[in-house]
C-alpha cells in the first residue's frame, strides 16, 4: 500500500512538474516576446537611445529567465535565442536598426516556435 | 567537464531509487512488461547522461511517471484477475501426460526443439516422463513428472527426517551480525561462549555460520594470508 501511495505521489509530482514547467516557460517567453516586440517598435523610430534601454531590458530579462528555461528546455532552442539577445547591444550602439530590429523579430520567431512545440496538441504528441 | 559528472551521479541515485522502489520482484523474476520498463529506464538515463543539452527534468519525469505507472499497473493486477491475464498474459499447459499441445505450441510460436532444450536442461530427457509441462508468463517452462519418474521424497519412503534449520551467518570477516539473530537462537553471551570453547577470537574468524538446532560451523582467517 505504501508503495501504491508513492507511486501515485510520483504521478501526481510528474504532472505538477510539468504544468508548473509549462506555465513558467511560457510565462518567461511571452515577457521575453513583450519586450523584444516593444524594441522592435522602438527600433522603427530609429531613437538610438530609447533602442540601447530596450535592449537592455531585454539582456536583463533575459538573464532572469535563461537559468530556468535552460533547465526546463532544450539548450539547442534556447542557445538560438541568446546568442540573438547578446547581439542586441551590438545593434544598438552602433546604430544598425535594421539588423537590431531583424535580430528582435527573429528571436520572437524562435519564442513562438517553442512555445508551440511546448504545447500539448496531437501534432506535437505524435 | 564536472557537468557530465554531476549529471550521472544525479541519474545513477535516480535510477537506483526507481529500481528499489520498484521492489525486489523487478529484479527477480521479470514479466516481459517489467523487462520493457527496465530497459526503458536504463535508456532514458542514459541519453542524458552524455548529452548535456537535454535537460535533466526530460529524463526524471519520464523514470517517475514509468515506475508510477509500473507499480499502479502491478497494484490492479493483484487486485483484477482480468487485468492480470491483459498485462501479463495467462500460463498455459504445452505437455499433458507425455502429450504435446499442439495448438498451444503454435499459439505461442515455440518450436519441438525449443521444448525439448527447455526439458533437457531441467534434465528430462524423454518428453513421456512428463505429466504436465506449463509454460509461465514470464516464458519459463515448469515441469510435472509422472509419480513413478518423480525423485523420492522422505515422505515417500516414511523416512522420519528433522529440519535442520537454514544455516545463518553470525560472524562475516570478524565482524559480528546480529540481524538474524533470532532465527538461530543465538546472542552475544553464546555467541563469546562458542568462540571461547573453540579458543578462536572474533577478529581471526572468516565465516561463522549457525543453525537453530545449535549446530555451528566455523572457518578461520589463514595466518599467512
Amino acid at each position: 500500500m505504501k508503495r501504491l501511495i508513492t507511486a501515485i505521489i510520483f504521478l501526481l509530482a510528474s504532472v505538477a512538474i510539468c504544468l508548473t514547467g509549462y506555465a513558467i516557460c511560457l510565462s518567461k517567453l511571452n515577457n521575453i516576446n513583450d519586450a523584444l516586440g516593444k524594441a522592435t517598435y522602438v527600433a522603427k523610430t530609429q531613437d538610438k537611445e530609447n533602442t540601447i534601454n530596450c535592449a537592455k531590458v531585454i539582456e536583463d530579462e533575459w538573464k532572469k529567465s535563461s537559468r530556468v528555461l535552460y533547465a526546463l528546455l532544450l539548450h539547442t532552442d534556447i542557445n538560438e535565442i541568446d546568442k540573438n539577445i547578446k547581439m542586441l547591444d551590438f545593434f544598438a550602439k552602433s546604430e544598425d536598426f535594421d539588423e537590431f530590429e531583424k535580430v528582435c523579430e527573429e528571436s520572437i520567431v524562435i519564442s513562438n516556435r517553442i512555445i508551440t512545440s511546448q504545447k500539448a496538441t496531437i501534432e506535437n504528441i505524435l | 567537464m564536472p557537468i557530465p559528472l554531476i549529471r550521472t551521479v544525479i541519474l545513477y541515485i535516480a535510477v537506483i531509487t526507481c529500481v528499489r522502489i520498484m521492489g525486489k520482484r523487478q529484479i527477480g523474476e521479470l514479466q516481459p512488461s517489467e523487462l520493457v520498463i527496465t530497459i526503458l529506464i536504463s535508456e532514458i538515463a542514459a541519453i542524458p547522461m552524455q548529452d548535456t543539452d537535454i535537460p535533466l527534468i526530460n529524463s526524471i519525469v519520464p523514470f517517475l511517471v514509468l515506475v508510477s505507472l509500473e507499480i499502479i499497473t502491478s497494484a490492479i493486477s493483484i487486485k483484477s484477475q482480468k487485468f492480470r491475464n491483459l498485462m501479463q498474459g495467462n500460463s498455459l499447459i504445452i505437455i499433458r501426460n507425455g502429450v504435446l499441445d499442439q495448438k498451444q505450441i503454435k499459439r505461442l510460436r515455440l518450436s519441438v526443439e525449443d521444448i525439448l532444450e527447455a526439458l533437457r536442461k531441467k534434465n528430462i530427457f524423454n518428453i513421456n516422463d512428463v505429466l504436465y509441462a506449463v509454460v509461465e508468463t514470464d516464458g519459463q517452462i515448469s515441469v510435472m513428472l509422472k509419480p513413478e519418474k518423480q525423485t523420492a521424497t522422505a515422505e515417500m519412503v516414511n523416512a522420519n527426517l528433522q529440519s535442520n534449520g537454514i544455516h545463518i551467518t553470525v560472524i562475516d570477516d570478524g565482524k559480528v551480525l546480529t540481524d538474524q539473530f533470532q532465527d538461530c537462537k543465538m546472542d552475544m553471551k553464546k555467541l563469546n561462549k562458542i568462540l571461547k570453547k573453540n579458543k578462536v577470537d572474533l577478529k581471526d574468524v572468516l565465516l561463522m555460520t549457525a543453525n537453530s538446532n545449535g549446530e555451528i560451523n566455523i572457518v578461520e582467517k589463514e595466518k599467512d594470508l
